[in-house]
């Protein structure tokens, strides 16, 4: 859990179009403190996605968020020019949304819109790691190209 | 192998309402235009039909009482595709909950569609249906998930956007020779190349047609069938996918989706090989689907589509033609024909397997057609139909 647990009512505040359940609250309130957080079992270790109370692998109800790193490589990838408004989207110059495995499982992949400062569309397969960014409907994990690479 | 249900149940009747970009009717007009046309196809009343397969759109006790069927002794209202409903009617007549049902399906375009579409007033006191908006504008899902495994394909085979491009000029060239399709207009390679892009790597040619339209079938035993005026089309293997991991974002990747699982299902269901094909209808919702539903089926190897496709062109028609002689989608597809969650397959297939297909898009003596339903996530499903020998 954040080590300073907010309210519910901020989390519904600040996440205003997000799909909050029972089941991926922990990982918003992790959002509010720009930490980023996967559903892990504390039986088996294992992370799962999407947030599930009970763990996939081994069936134990033991599961909480768990921070991850974020760095991963770019599985999925692609420019859509059409989606959701609401969110201060220009998609008229495309938003760029990656699917990331991320280094801690393999299989484990998070979404997140794809930053560069050109511009860029990510390479599949590159790797990345993470930034938050401000969008209308606060704090959001992003993905950059990895440091470590260049 | 042939399995006790194979051939055991058939269809006796179909019909479809027009499908258009705006038909000015309501969901239920329509679905009732095409009831009625099932039913009087199989030479059948409201008092014959005792099973109602319908949908979330229009739902079963709604349409009971607009068609005026006394009483029904089952009933279910499933989600798209429409495999879901003819295959629950099918399992309804087998196990004996009811003798005959009619089997329907229906869209309407939803505000949320298109422009024109929210500037109709009657579309927007409709809502949106089952148009629900993505609430996360990062998410890899739904049509983003398409256009995300789309451009995993062809950077893991090393194609280009060519390779859905036939897939969307097969479909046009088809939909030329049926009167029933909502786009009738020629479509070039050039023409796809140009198309506006939605979600690269996929343009707007690349997904469905939104329209308004409908479908219905008569479910019937074979044997009852057989009494009644038209030829029985008879399913003769019926099969669906899912894999554990099915949700787009973290699915394994495209060898391991709820085709694979769907395939072998059905094969191994089935007398019929794939050489006994004459007529092939894979889900075209997008582009990617169909290019896959080839390889995953087996007419060629993983990546291999781009291959089989121009090895069986035919430069002339400007379509498919395998071996000279099987057509894929004739009627169109999901791309032409219009995009209703494979409820034009299975009406081709049916008029196929009757030899009422119009001139040029009829595979001559068709008695098996293939069609495979569904794509990668969630919803996969094949089945083969039969022209009744009986
Ligand atoms: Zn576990």
């Amino acid at each position: 859990m954040p080590d300073h647990p907010r309210s519910i009512d901020e989390v519904f505040d600040v996440f205003p179009n997000a799909p909050i359940t029972h089941d991926n609250l922990d990982i918003y309130l992790g959002r509010l403190e720009r930490r980023l957080l996967v559903k892990r079992c504390r039986a088996c270790d294992r992370y799962h996605e999407p947030p599930r109370s009970f763990c996939p692998d081994c069936l134990s109800g033991d599961v909480a968020a768990a921070p991850v790193s974020g760095a991963g490589r770019v599985v999925l990838f692609s420019r859509v020019h059409t989606g959701p408004a609401g969110f201060g989207i220009d998609y008229a110059a495309g938003h760029p949304i990656a699917v990331v495995e991320l280094r801690e499982q393999p299989g484990l992949r998070l979404s997140g819109q794809f930053v560069t400062p050109d511009g860029r569309d990510a390479r599949l397969d590159e790797r990345v790691e993470l930034v938050w960014i401000d969008r209308a409907d606060g704090p959001t994990p992003a993905f950059v190209p990895s440091s470590e690479e260049v | 192998m042939a399995q006790p249900i194979s051939d055991q149940i058939a269809i006796a009747g179909v019909f479809s309402a027009p499908y258009t970009r705006s038909r000015g009717m309501t969901a239920l007009a329509m679905v009732t235009e095409a009831c009625v046309g099932a039913l009087r196809d199989a030479g059948l009343g409201p008092c014959d039909v005792d099973g109602l397969s319908g949908s979330q759109l229009v739902h079963s006790n709604t349409l009971q009482a607009a068609l005026g069927v006394p009483e029904i002794t089952w009933w279910c209202n499933q989600r798209i595709p429409v495999y879901h409903q003819l295959f629950e009617a099918m399992y309804a007549v087998w196990s004996g909950a009811a003798t005959t049902v009619l089997v329907y399906h229906v869209t309407y375009r939803a505000p949320g569609v298109s422009r024109s579409a929210a500037a109709d007033p009657f579309r927007r006191r409709f809502g949106l249906g089952t148009n629900v908006p993505n609430a996360n504008p990062d998410a890899a899902v739904n049509a983003v998930g398409y256009a995300t495994w789309a451009g995993r394909y062809l950077h893991d085979y090393g194609l280009d956007r060519t390779t859905f491009g036939m897939v969307a000029v097969n479909g046009r060239s088809n939909a030329l020779l049926n009167e029933h399709a909502a786009m009738r207009e020629p479509l070039t390679m050039d023409d796809y190349l140009a198309a506006r892009m939605l979600r690269e790597p996929l343009t707007m040619l690349d997904m469905d047609l939104p329209v308004d339209g409908a479908d219905a079938f008569v479910v019937t035993s074979t044997e009852r069938a057989r009494d009644l005026p038209r030829r029985p089309v008879t399913i003769h293997a019926a099969s669906m996918g899912q894999a554990r991991v099915n949700n787009e974002e973290q699915l394994v990747d495209l060898d391991h989706t709820g085709q694979q699982i769907a395939a072998a299902a059905m094969w191994s269901r089935s007398d019929a090989t794939l050489r006994d094909i004459d007529v092939f209808l894979p889900y075209d919702g997008f582009s990617i689907i169909e290019t896959r539903w080839f390889e995953v089926i087996g007419y060629c190897g993983p990546g291999e589509a781009y291959d089989f496709m121009k090895h069986h062109w035919n430069t002339e028609r400007e379509r498919i033609e395998i071996d000279g002689r099987v057509l894929v989608n004739p009627h169109g597809g999901s791309l032409a024909d219009g995009g209703t969650q494979g409820s034009g397959h299975f009406r081709e297939a049916v008029l196929q397997l009757r030899g009422e297909a119009s001139e040029g898009r009829q595979v001559p003596g068709a008695t098996t057609a293939l069609v495979t339903s569904g794509g990668f996530f969630f919803n996969s499903a094949a089945a083969v139909l039969r022209a009744d020998e009986g």
